[in-house]
């Protein structure tokens, strides 16, 4: 199989650009809060009252922020370690929520929303972690893409006779018969998957089986 | 006659927040999340500078710039950007010819510093 590539090397690059925004955005509102700590501070040294609840609601909003950050950077280390092993056990409820929460900001850019439905029951299977990331991030792109007006993307996961598959639904008429997935080819054949339209519905059905090894 | 900004980003709690602060500093602010709130806000006040995020949804801050630029000629552009670093930006920034930029987190001091030199480029004056 190809372990490393251009653009696996891309992807990765995309991912880490797109959370490192995140976490500017972060530090960015922390810094503007205590600058507003700062001037609160100077304007009541100078004589005018303190607002305490004020400087509370600040404090807190603060505390949000890091919260926030916090659970950026542990995405950030979830996948990062996805590369660590080239096959292992994975639940794909995990794997595909991470990605579902890593793309939202590339989702907002086309002003579109993503949602993410669990499987109801936990679903492992045995794949390549790394692999498996690229081809649902593409997914969503591809989806993001020809999401047309209503901007709203939910991504499925479910069992399946073979394993398990990943929906992502459209609602979109206009959504193609098919789809060009020349990009993706070689990762699909390296999962052992396959990657189905139904315009009927519409949705695109990531196949993937239980273990590829 | 106070200096009119439009604070134009994504984030929410970085917007209000900034805004809040250079109203203390005596400068008239307006802001907003969104591209389409932008637009209707332009068409009711009449604002000297807006500050824009680079990347937000639907429509890019050089885009929601072109557009406003269109119809406000007079009305002056700073950027903000959560490139890795003013670099970065200078790259892009040298290909499309705006020099009023900074990277988050934002010093508010370097904003007030581009903000005072739109200010006098206007021929107007710079809040006491």
């Amino acid at each position: 199989m190809n372990t490393i590539s251009d653009e696996n090397v891309r992807f990765f690059g995309k991912v880490v650009a797109s959370i490192s925004h995140e976490i500017k955005n972060v530090m960015a509102i922390i810094n503007e809060k205590a600058g507003l700590l700062q001037d609160l501070t100077v304007m009541a040294q100078k004589g005018m009252a303190l607002d305490v609840n004020r400087v509370q609601t600040i404090a807190d909003d603060m505390r949000t922020q890091i919260k926030r950050g916090d659970a950026i950077i542990k995405n950030m280390n979830k996948f990062a370690h996805s590369a660590d092993e080239d096959i292992k056990e994975v639940s794909l409820n995990e794997l595909t929520g991470l990605i579902a929460i890593l793309s939202e900001r590339f989702a907002s850019r086309f002003g579109a929303t993503l949602s993410f439905k669990p499987a109801q029951e936990g679903l492992t299977i045995r794949t390549r972690p790394f692999l498996l990331e690229f081809i649902l991030w593409d997914c969503i792109k591809i989806a993001l893409e020809r999401c047309g007006e209503d901007k709203a993307i939910t991504i499925a996961v479910e069992k399946s006779d073979q394993g398990a598959q990943v929906q992502f639904f459209i609602r979109n008429e206009n959504f193609p018969d098919s789809i060009i997935i020349d990009g993706l080819s070689w990762q699909l054949d390296d999962l052992h998957a396959d990657l189905k339209v139904q315009k009927s519905k519409p949705q695109m059905v990531l196949l993937l089986p239980k273990d590829i090894s | 006659m106070s200096f009119k900004i439009l604070l134009v980003d994504d984030e929410v709690e970085l917007v209000s927040t900034l805004a809040e602060r250079l109203s203390i500093r005596g400068f008239d602010v307006k802001w907003t999340t969104t591209s389409e709130d932008a637009f209707k806000q332009v068409e009711s006040y009449n604002f000297d500078l807006a500050v824009l995020d680079l990347k937000m949804p639907k429509i890019c801050g050089l885009k929601l710039k072109e557009a406003l630029h269109e119809k406000f000629p007079e009305m002056k552009f700073i950027f903000l950007t959560g490139y890795g670093s003013e670099a970065d930006f200078k790259t892009i920034s040298d290909q499309i010819g705006e020099e009023f930029y900074l990277v988050k987190p934002v010093d508010i001091d370097v904003l007030i510093d581009k903000i005072n030199i739109i200010i006098k480029s206007k021929g107007q004056r710079t809040p006491s």
